[in-house]
């Protein structure tokens, strides 16, 4: 694929990232694949581990859904692995939405591209193609390496799937990476790239959220219709079962959405759009220094993303007593929880924001992360930290004061996330400490993300840094998910940072993990200020 | 007197790709001294490698007499800075712009940088993402400004000023110079260079080819002689006399270039029945390009020609 058109070198961009996540994907099916069928090698061991897993209530079932047809190794695939495929590829279709049109304007880029005799919806609709055939490749990928990892590895009656149902399943897994990016495309025109992947995180994880813990949060009840994982949610083509109307809808909203972005951007004037921001006090102690620009530039996504978790954490909190009613009257389910969680409280408010938020607490903390590392990385690609470095101020000394200001970040939206937490648990009649002190693990385990990925940026360059704070932020999620079902050794799982984070909202400290947690966080600025003394600025 | 900047040698290699080689430079106390050179010529590099921003494959640079990668803060303390391509912060109005890189110098001098304002005539108010190109370039002078620096490094200060800002820049560049202070100018705009610079030096695919006072390279670059006599005079009289080239001959009129003194054409045609005699000092940018000219020539046939650096 070559540069002889818009459409041409959009792909040619894509290709990489494309190919890549495909592959990713297609290794953890093939692994799951082979290690499920030689555990469950039986008839009878695969209707017991499918009977336990559906009695699970919701919340123990949370981001992986309700369990169909898992008795059958493509019901299994589609359970374990597929389903928290369009979360993890929805990021991707966000950031690659919201920016293939309205990044490109804030660069400027994009005048120069609209000044060729390419109409702009022309334009806007090669772009949008491009990306739409990116997915498609990761899927198709995906895909075929589904088809043959289930037939290769089927064991038992019903464990091949068709051609058929793999390429009904990859269509509503397309669907479902593009919603949200398409969400961001539509409204990328008016409220400038920053503003469309903020929509767009929430069409993601609001609607995933909404639609895990409908059955278990009444308030995400009222509003779970809106979620398109609540939506298509009955079509599992891998575990036998079609809704094609769903699929449908989706595909229609998908494709307004798209027509939407592109019809408004064909129209508009081509400014980068302004006003929309965060009021935030403007005041002149943002400019004292790298720390406090550093800060005073972050404050206001930090604010947004504490808002964010905060307000999941709020009603997952504030939840908390309905879940421990409805466990409580099932003895069994008390006996194995306990089996689970030894000499815990499990039916306390705690316990539940633990089994209900602290997963999705260490993606979602995981993401900030690497959005604040990235715009830290940003003052060297985009050069402005040449000029600063022409003042009489040291390479390290900028280095530790704005990576200061990362982690001050952080802290800022846990500071938020834990007052919304607190508050929630306090609705209840609960002592907040607990979830208070659980929270403030969840940030510093991000700020060790961020400060492996300040390390990268300071010792090797800026633009690996926000890359590798998000990769190790999923990558760590995806290994101890992974590693768990392959029952890889413990000194093999425990390489993933976020198994040394103990139970804090039950009170169980991993105190040695803190430490470890702590001295990456910190070690990580060191490393990058030591980095950018020796290396080159501007690489 | 020491000089201000003192290169010796320097040398920066990018991989395979050439930056420098064997740079020697001398920037002295109180002058403007022109750096000149096309895209891609080393001018960057160069500068880059005086503010410790990237460090010499080998070969010294010393600003204020300190070895650039010895103490750059405090040779930053001294100079004002303007890069040839950046940007700054979007959210950021220019007057906190201004402020705050007053702020990493230790305090700001409200009335000399509302004076650098009004004379640029910049609105700081606006976002700095709101600026145009124009603009934004001011707010990067003024910042460089600001301090009263001792040395200016300017890397193409000019790029994107209207000609009335243009003018008011090179007033505040005369005005340093008065007061003393050294200003290191990077450009390919020839006719700036030759209008602020008393010294200037060529750098040619990393390497300095010339480095004189403006006038003493408009001096060896060839003089346009145009002699009209009262009859036709062979043109072959003045093919022997040393420095003269391409030689030609329309009726009673002999046109030639001259390098070097040109008192020996003209002792020559005054033998001869001469009507008019008319000589054409040549601009820095015919100096410019005859010697990118020559050294090209040079360069290709003694050696195979270099990957484009991109810096």
């Amino acid at each position: 694929m070559g540069l002889g058109s818009v459409f041409g070198k959009a792909v040619r961009d894509s290709r990489g990232t494309a190919l890549a996540l495909g592959i990713l994907f297609a290794v953890i099916v093939v692994l799951t694949t082979s290690q499920i069928v030689a555990e469950f090698d039986t008839a009878a061991k695969r209707a017991l581990m499918a009977a336990q897993l559906s009695a699970l209530p919701a919340v123990f079932q949370g981001m992986l859904g309700e369990p169909i047809g898992i008795e059958r190794l493509g019901g299994f695939i589609s359970w374990r692995i597929l389903n928290i495929l369009p979360v993890m590829y929805g990021i991707w279709s966000i950031v690659a939405l919201s920016g293939t049109l309205a990044g490109e304007l804030a660069r400027g880029s994009l005048d120069v591209v609209a000044s060729t005799p390419v109409a702009r919806r022309r334009l806007a609709l090669e772009k949008v193609g491009a990306y739409l055939v990116a997915v498609a490749v990761t899927i198709l990928i995906l895909g075929v390496w589904t088809y043959v990892a289930a037939n290769a590895f089927a064991s038992l009656p019903g464990d091949e799937v068709s051609a058929g149902a793999v390429a009904g399943h990859m269509v509503l897994l397309y669907l479902m990476v593009l919603a949200p990016g398409a969400a961001a495309f539509a409204v990328a025109p008016f409220l400038g790239r920053g503003g469309a992947v903020g929509v767009g995180a929430l069409v993601l994880f609001g609607g995933f959220v909404v639609s895990s813990y409908a059955s278990t949060v009444s308030v995400f009840r009222s509003v779970e219709g809106a979620s398109y994982f609540h939506m298509t949610a009955a079509h599992r083509p891998l575990a036998g079962a079609w809704d094609w109307p769903s699929v449908g809808l989706l595909a229609a909203i998908v494709g307004a959405l798209l027509l939407v972005g592109i019809e408004v951007f064909a129209r508009r004037d081509l400014l980068v759009p302004s006003g929309n921001r965060l009021p935030v006090p403007r005041v002149r102690l943002w400019v004292l220094g790298p720390f406090s620009r550093g800060l005073g530039e972050r404050f206001p996504a930090a604010l947004s993303w504490g808002a964010l978790l905060g307000l999941f954490g709020l009603v997952i909190g504030s939840s908390s007593d309905e879940f421990v009613a409805a466990i409580a009257q099932i003895p069994q389910m008390v006996e194995m929880v306990q089996r689970i969680f030894p000499d815990a409280d499990i039916l306390s408010t705690g316990g539940f924001l633990q089994l209900a938020f602290f997963q999705e607490g260490i993606i979602i903390l995981g993401l900030a992360a690497a959005f604040f590392v990235g715009g830290w990385a940003s003052d060297e690609g985009e050069r402005r930290l040449e000029v600063v470095l022409g003042t009489p101020i040291g390479r390290a000394a900028w280095a530790l004061r704005s990576a200061a200001s990362v982690q001050a970040a952080i802290a800022i939206t846990v500071a938020v996330l834990a007052v919304a937490l607190a508050a929630g648990t306090m609705i209840q009649g609960d002592d907040p400490l607990r979830p208070v002190i659980g929270v403030a693990v969840l940030g510093l385990y991000g700020m060790a993300l961020a400060g492996i990925g300040l390390a990268v940026g300071g010792l090797v360059r800026p633009s690996l840094a926000g890359p590798v704070t998000l990769i190790l932020g999923l990558g760590f999620y995806l290994w101890d998910l992974v590693g768990t079902i392959l029952e890889w050794p413990s000194e093999i799982l425990d390489i993933a940072l976020n198994r040394h984070l103990g139970r804090p909202m039950i009170g169980e400290y991993d105190e040695a993990g803190m430490l470890l947690l702590g001295a990456i966080a910190v070690g990580g600025v060191i490393l990058c200020a030591a980095g950018m003394r020796r290396r080159d600025i501007g690489r | 007197m020491p000089p201000i900047i003192q290169a010796e040698r320097l040398t920066k290699r990018y991989g395979i790709h050439r930056g420098i080689t064997e740079v020697d430079l001398e920037v002295r106390e109180g002058e403007v001294f022109g750096f000149l050179g096309p895209n891609g010529a080393g001018k960057t590099t160069t500068i880059r490698i005086l503010l410790d921003l990237i460090r010499p494959t080998s070969g010294t640079a010393r600003v204020f007499g300190v070895l650039s990668s010895g103490d750059p803060v405090a040779i930053h303390r001294r100079i004002g800075y303007l890069p040839g391509e950046f940007t700054l912060y979007d959210r950021l109005t220019g007057s906190e712009t201004i402020e705050y890189f007053a702020n990493l110098r230790g305090g700001l001098d409200r009335a000399y940088s509302k004076r650098l304002i009004e004379r640029l005539d910049l609105d700081p108010s606006r976002r700095f993402s709101e600026y145009s190109k124009g603009n934004k370039q001011k707010v990067g002078l003024i910042c460089a400004l600001q301090h009263r620096p001792d040395l200016l490094i300017l890397d193409e200060p000019t790029a994107g000023l209207d000609p009335l800002v243009q003018q008011t820049f090179n007033e505040i560049l005369f005005e340093a110079k008065e007061e003393g202070r050294t200003t290191f100018l990077s450009s390919h705009i020839i006719s700036e260079v030759e209008r602020t610079c008393d010294r200037v030096a060529i750098i040619r695919a990393g390497r300095i080819v010339r480095l004189d006072t403006v006038g003493a390279l408009r001096e060896m670059a060839a003089h346009e002689v145009e002699l009209r006599f009262g009859e036709a005079v062979p043109m072959a009289l003045f093919a022997d006399v040393p420095g003269v080239t391409n030689l030609v001959q329309e009726g009673r009129m002999v046109r030639m270039l001259v390098t070097g003194p040109i008192a020996p054409v003209v002792r020559l045609a005054a033998q001869r029945d001469l009507v008019d005699f008319v000589s054409r000092e040549p601009t820095l940018e015919e100096v410019f390009l005859a010697e990118y000219e020559t050294s090209g020539r040079a360069a290709a046939s003694a050696s195979p020609v270099e990957p484009a650096a991109g810096l």
